[in-house]
């Protein structure tokens, strides 16, 4: 492994941890009130400050890490098992049902994302709890994203399906549920791992772009899409760089994942 | 037996009656010609056939047909292929499933490409038991070593946890050799299994093909280009030529009075000693 790619890893596992740990590193919570500091300035007790409404922004932070960080990797493993199913039925039983599916990806694939996405997540009801609206965001996130592996996924089957050993699998009378388990699955295993390592940092921007617009993860839960939001307000960010630290902390995970995931894999 | 027109029926024919596999067959791919048309051959129990052409004349699309596993690449099949007493044709893929590797085994070109690189060589095994059997891998381990010493493979543990990337082209030609043989087939395509290796492994795979012959009495259907190895193997030898069978006779006869103009120009082009 590369020194670049374990540092990586080392960076994205020791902000994963300080997020678990929100609880311990944070004691105040994400949503207590210091009403007598708001806008408060870094100091030793609030560590980037506080926001207009006086709650610590380091606790809201780590906890918002916690959302984005806990979710999209779910959100990925969704879209890449969803992606998976249709990717490999259509390229190893072909025919009609590829045509289907593949006709499916490409309206998918077209569509632009962020309208889809902001016109599914504004027919559903916008005043819910906040944890339902996390459920939600990622739900939707994973289940709208499947095109992009399931196109990878089908591509990479269909290739896998006609090597020499799939042949004599079939030759050697294997059952199709042997064939697909044992020699296709594995097969494809890496293609599948590239796929979920790669939506990760995908679903952590479109979450970010949905809370951006106040459609994500709903208050007073942190994300790291409502904790960007706070950013609009440009007068509130001029003068106090302490503020930008969630953007600070996207792009430092965005450049980890970037780093993580081998650009080899990007090619499958 | 069929033979072209204007041959006679060979006098030591050892072949007894009953064929173990006869076809009439046509076969082609999508969008093309048909690759072989009419194709007429029988085979008796225990035979070995050797089946000659050139690159690209079929010989493959037949052993493919056999398995009825054209589909695969996209190809199809007509006529009619009559194993055992049962229309290999019409029966179902689920019937199909149970022939194959029971009663009818591959032995393909490239032994490194038909294993899986993912799996190692005892998975590979255990899959190809399973496929056929409900009992007990275990059961079948004291035979599977036995089945190993006699393609002369090593038979401890650490060998069968090896992966295909781990062996050399001969040894992967052993294994699946081995793999072929696990459920005791009547019958095994060999597709031109000596191709991928060098000459003195392409000697020791012929060697071990006629020694399982004798031993085991299966019936081999030998493809190959290469003239030599079948007339040190086979028993009888077809040639197919622009998809139909040109000659067909016992390997004495066929090297010997060469018929057809094709099959004389196919004797021509072997290699002749220098010295």
């Amino acid at each position: 492994m590369k020194p670049l790619r374990r540092a990586a890893m080392a960076l994205l596992a020791a902000i994963y941890l300080a997020a678990l740990a929100a609880a311990w590193l944070a004691p105040a919570g994400y949503a207590r009130q210091f009403r007598e500091s708001p806008d408060a300035k870094p100091s030793a007790v609030f560590l980037l400050g506080t926001d207009e409404l006086g709650r610590d922004s380091f606790a809201r932070l780590l906890y918002g890490s916690r959302v984005s960080l806990s979710l999209a990797p779910a959100a990925a493993a969704l879209a890449t098992l969803v992606g998976a199913v249709a990717g490999v039925s259509a390229g190893y039983w072909g025919g009609w049902i590829d045509t289907c599916l593949a006709r499916l990806m490409d309206l998918f694939l077209s569509v632009p994302w962020l309208f889809l996405l902001l016109s599914v997540r504004a027919v559903l009801p916008l005043n819910v709890r906040p944890l339902e609206s996390i459920g939600i965001t990622f739900l939707l996130l994973g289940l709208l994203g499947w095109a992009g592996p399931a196109r990878v996924l089908r591509a990479a089957a269909h290739e896998v399906k006609s090597e020499d050993f799939m042949v004599q699998a079939r030759a050697r009378g294997s059952s199709p549920v042997r064939v697909l388990s044992l020699h296709l699955l594995p097969n494809l295993a890496p293609v599948l791992a590239a796929q979920f390592w790669m939506s990760i940092p995908l679903f952590i921007l479109s979450e970010a772009n949905l809370g951006f617009l106040g459609l994500g993860v709903a208050e007073p839960v942190p994300s790291w899409g409502n904790l960007l939001a706070g950013l609009q307000n440009l007068d509130a960010v001029a003068g106090c760089p302490w503020r930008l630290a969630p953007l600070v902390l996207l792009l430092v995970v965005m450049a980890c994942f970037h780093f993580i995931v081998p650009m080899e894999d990007f090619s499958k | 037996m069929t033979t072209p027109a204007g041959l006679p029926e060979s006098a030591v024919d050892p072949r007894p009656s009953t064929p173990l596999i006869s076809m009439r067959l046509s076969a082609g791919y999508r969008g093309r010609p048909p690759v072989v048309e009419n194709v007429e051959l029988d085979m008796a129990p225990g035979e070995i056939l050797g089946l000659v052409g050139r690159s690209g004349e079929g010989k493959s699309t037949i052993a493919m047909a056999i398995l009825k596993l054209l589909s695969i690449r996209g190809g199809k099949a007509t006529g009619e292929i009559r194993f055992r007493g049962r229309e290999l044709l019409t029966l179902s893929e689920r019937e199909m499933r149970r022939i194959r590797g029971r009663e009818i085994s591959l032995v393909p070109q490239s032994p490194i490409a038909a294993l899986n690189p993912a799996l190692t060589i005892g998975t590979q095994f255990r899959e190809a038991w399973n496929a056929h059997s409900s009992a007990p891998y275990a059961g079948f381990e004291p035979r599977l070593g036995e089945l190993l010493a006699g393609v002369s493979l090593p038979s401890e543990p650490q060998f069968l946890r090896r992966h295909p990337g781990e062996l050399s082209v001969g040894i992967a030609q052993r294994v699946l050799i081995a793999m072929a043989l696990v459920h005791r087939p009547a019958l095994i395509l060999a597709d031109e299994p000596t191709s991928a290796l060098d000459t003195i492994t392409q000697s020791e795979i012929l060697g071990l093909l006629a020694r399982l012959n004798r031993e085991l009495e299966t019936a081999i259907l030998y493809i190959s280009h290469d003239l030599l190895s079948v007339a040190s193997l086979c028993h009888r030898v077809a040639i197919l030529h622009q998809g139909s069978i040109v000659e067909c006779g016992p390997v004495s006869q066929i090297f010997a009075r060469p018929q057809h103009p094709y099959t004389r120009k196919l004797l021509a082009s072997i290699p002749r000693h220098p010295l």
